[in-house]
Parts: C-alpha cells; structure tokens; sequence
C-alpha cells in the first residue's frame, strides 16, 4: 500500500496529464450534445454576451458596407414588386413560411464541422430545424436554441446533407461539403442521362421540410463522370461568400410538424 | 515585483484576447490565423508539472468555447504540451531543464535556425494533432496534411514576427 501511495505522488503529474487528456477528449466525442450539459450556462450566456458586445464594434465599423447592401437589396425588391403588381396573376408562393432576420455574432470556416451563432432565440419564436438563408442562397439549419440564441449547422459541415436540385432540367440530388474550400459543395446523385451544362444554376429542391423551392445556391463549376457509375459529380460554386456575413433571415416553415407527423405515419406503416 | 503568476496571468489574458477578438477573425487563403500556441511556446519550464498541464487545460478550454470547437484545441495543446520538452531538447541541444528556467533564454540567445526548429515543430505538431481529431477519419489525411502544412505556416510567420518583437526590444 505504502509503494502504491509513493508511486502515486511520484507520477502525479503524468496521471494528471492522462486524466485532462480524457476529459478534453471525451469533450470532443460528445460535443453535439455537449451545450445539453452544464456547461450550458457558461457557454451560451457569458461567451454570448461578450461576443455580441465586440460583434456590436464590429457592426459599427462596417455600417457604410452594409448600408451598400441594404440599398441594392431594396432596389431588387422594388423591382420585383413592379413585376408582381403588373401581372397578378404570378402568385408568390410563401403562405406557409414564416420570416424573420438576426445577427451572426459566430461563424467559422476553418473546421471541418462549421457552426454559426445567432442573436435571435426562442423569445423571438425560432424553432429547431429553421432554415438560415440569405438572399444569395442557404446558409445552415438551426440545431440548438436559447431563450436569446441559437446555434446553427453551417452547410459547411460534412456531416450535412441538403436536397438540391438543377434550375432549368429539374433534376435533383443531394448537396454535400467535402470540407476543402469554403466556396465549393459537391451535388451527388444527379443521373448520367440529364443534360447538364457549366454555369447551370443550382437551386434548393422542394422535397425539404425546412427550405421552400426555388432557394438559389451556386453554379455548376465543373462536371465529372466516374467510369464505373451512372451518376456525375458536379462542383457547385457558392453565390454566397460564407467567410464575410453579417445578417441572415430565419425561415420557418408553419406546416413542419404536420409534415413530420405525417412522415412518421408512413414510417409505421 | 514580478512573481511568475502575475507574469503567466498577463501572458494568458493578453494572448487569449488579441486571438479570439482580432485574429479568429482573420482568415488567410481559408484558414484562419493561430496565434495562441505562443502562450505554450514561451511558457516557463521551472513551473510544476501539474498545474503546467492544468493551466495548459484551462486555457484550451477558455479557447474552445469562444471559437466553437469543443475540445479539439484543449486536447491537441495538451498533446503538443507533453512533447514540448523533447522538443525543447531536441531543437536547442541538451541541457539540463531544472538551472534553466526561463525559456525567454533560450529565445534570446540563440540562432534563428535553433528558434525556426522549435517554433515550427511544436506548431506542426499542434495542428496535425488538431485537424487529425477535427477530421477523424484516415481516409482524408490528404486534406488533414494540406490544412496542416497551411494554418502551420500562416502561424509560424505571425508568431516568429510578435515573439521577435517582444523579445528584441528587450534586448536593446
């Protein structure tokens, strides 16, 4: 007992070091679930709250930019609002989607795995499963909220999937990042037989519970075709650029848990 | 009065904060830049070992949580943390750790050659550790090798440029 006690104090420092070393690594295996845990205090109100303070400087100093962006955006919209007016007949499919804007006070595209922050929460109704788009394309999918943030899946994040599909042939696949550049995805799943040509528009499919149809994307970059299968590998390059973003729009779709009930029926049957 | 606390206390706020308010948000041909491994590079070698490898902890965990990456920099610093003094040895030849304390010696003294190696080592070291467990998979080490060798490189010059200038002006 007594040798076990004094090789004890003796290697205190590398059991110490062993045991830090279990710690941060069972951090990394659970970090998904990890703001479940009591760390959820500390992570969503202090680091929030300090980060939105240095988020507010860098807002100020980026009002001109911003400012650019906003007088372009209302340009756009009031010449689409002309279209409309003129021929009424064009309905804008939005009835069953909700819309509302945040702040990113977050973001990172140097990881494999990217989240985003946002400063809007459940006090301000946004849900689990809302989609963050902006108005050159999809941003991510909301995975955690609080009562005044939220935490996001960027859709560059390997471990997600999104349904896609080509604007002029209709053709659909599924939109992946492969965690190399942050303004390319890869569109899987697209058949040998559809035509599809460079600087084809990709666009959000409607098969999505979270996205409405018709969502831009990005551009077909380049085309492959492997020897041994049916279907190509087309690079999308990304209208958005996900390093530089600042204010995003939540949509949230009203009919979401009828459709997952609906889909959770199927899967009885 | 300079104890070394007050010293390792300064270091960790003012590195901690110039990384997570200016340079995580830098980003340089996709990566962004890394200057937080100097806290580990300058840290004192005379400190005991436990509360070396604890303080090495906390300061990953501060990190983690402020650049959302649970865990990955905590446990990829500890790992560069147990090499370092191998590494140390290797780079500046053989000498005996517990006359010498202060590592701020060696960075003075010493070629540039000699201070390349040690940076360079620990920092590669660093990030292969950290993009291997962000990854995780063996089937993309092509990836984890050119991210490496990139956020390796960026960090190396920025951290060579900031540990020359504090350095050197106290040498004058």
């Amino acid at each position: 007992m007594r040798n076990f006690i004094n090789f004890f104090i003796e290697k205190i420092d590398k059991i110490i070091f062993l045991g830090l070393l279990i710690i941060s690594f069972s951090l990394v295996l659970n970090r998904n679930f990890f703001q479940n845990s009591k760390f959820n205090f500390f992570s969503n109100n202090i680091i929030s709250l300090i980060k939105n303070q240095t988020k507010e400087i860098d807002n100020y100093l980026n009002l001109r930019s911003e400012n650019i962006k906003l007088k372009r955006e209302n340009l756009n919209l009031k010449i689409q609002l002309n279209s409309v007016t003129k021929n009424s007949t064009a309905a804008y499919k939005s009835g069953n989607y909700n819309f509302n804007t945040a702040e990113i006070i977050a973001n990172s595209i140097k990881y494999s795995r990217n989240y985003i922050m946002i400063n809007k929460g459940s006090n301000d109704s946004v849900k689990l499963d809302d989609g963050l788009v902006t108005k050159n394309g999809i941003i991510g999918i909301i995975n955690k909220v609080s009562p005044k943030y939220a935490t996001a899946i960027s859709i560059l994040n390997t471990d997600l999937k999104i349904n896609a599909k080509i604007k002029r042939t209709n053709h659909f696949g599924s939109l992946e990042w492969n965690g190399e550049d942050h303004k390319s995805m890869t569109l899987y799943d697209i058949p040998k037989s559809a035509n599809i040509k460079i600087n084809d528009s990709v666009v959000s499919g409607g098969m999505s519970f979270i996205f409405q149809e018709n969502i831009p994307i990005g551009k077909v970059k380049n085309i492959k075709l492997k020897e041994d299968s049916n279907y190509y590998l087309i690079n999308v390059e990304l209208f958005e650029d996900l390093s530089s973003l600042n204010s995003v729009y939540i949509i949230s779709n009203y009919n979401k848990n009828e459709l997952y009930n609906l889909n959770i029926d199927n899967e009885i049957d | 009065m300079k104890s070394i606390s007050s010293i390792l206390f300064f270091r960790f706020i003012l590195i901690f904060l110039s990384q997570i308010i200016v340079f995580n948000n830098i980003s340089i041909f996709g990566v962004s830049a890394d200057i937080y491994i100097i806290f580990l590079l300058i840290f004192p070698q005379n400190i005991n070992k436990s509360l070396y490898y604890f303080l090495i902890f906390l300061y990953g965990i501060f990190l983690d949580s402020f650049s959302n990456s649970f865990g990955i920099i905590t446990f990829s610093l500890l790992v560069s943390s147990y090499i370092r003094p191998y590494l140390l040895n290797f780079s500046f030849g053989n000498f005996d750790m517990r006359k010498v304390g202060k590592v701020r010696d060696y960075l003075i003294n010493t070629t540039i050659y000699q201070k390349l190696t040690y940076i360079s080592l620990v920092v590669f070291s660093h990030n292969f550790v950290l993009y291997s467990v962000e990854i995780f998979s063996i089937y993309k080490f092509q990836l984890i090798m050119k991210n490496a060798t990139i956020s390796s490189l960026i960090s190396i010059t920025l951290m060579l440029i900031i540990i020359s200038l504090f350095y050197f002006k106290n040498e004058r």
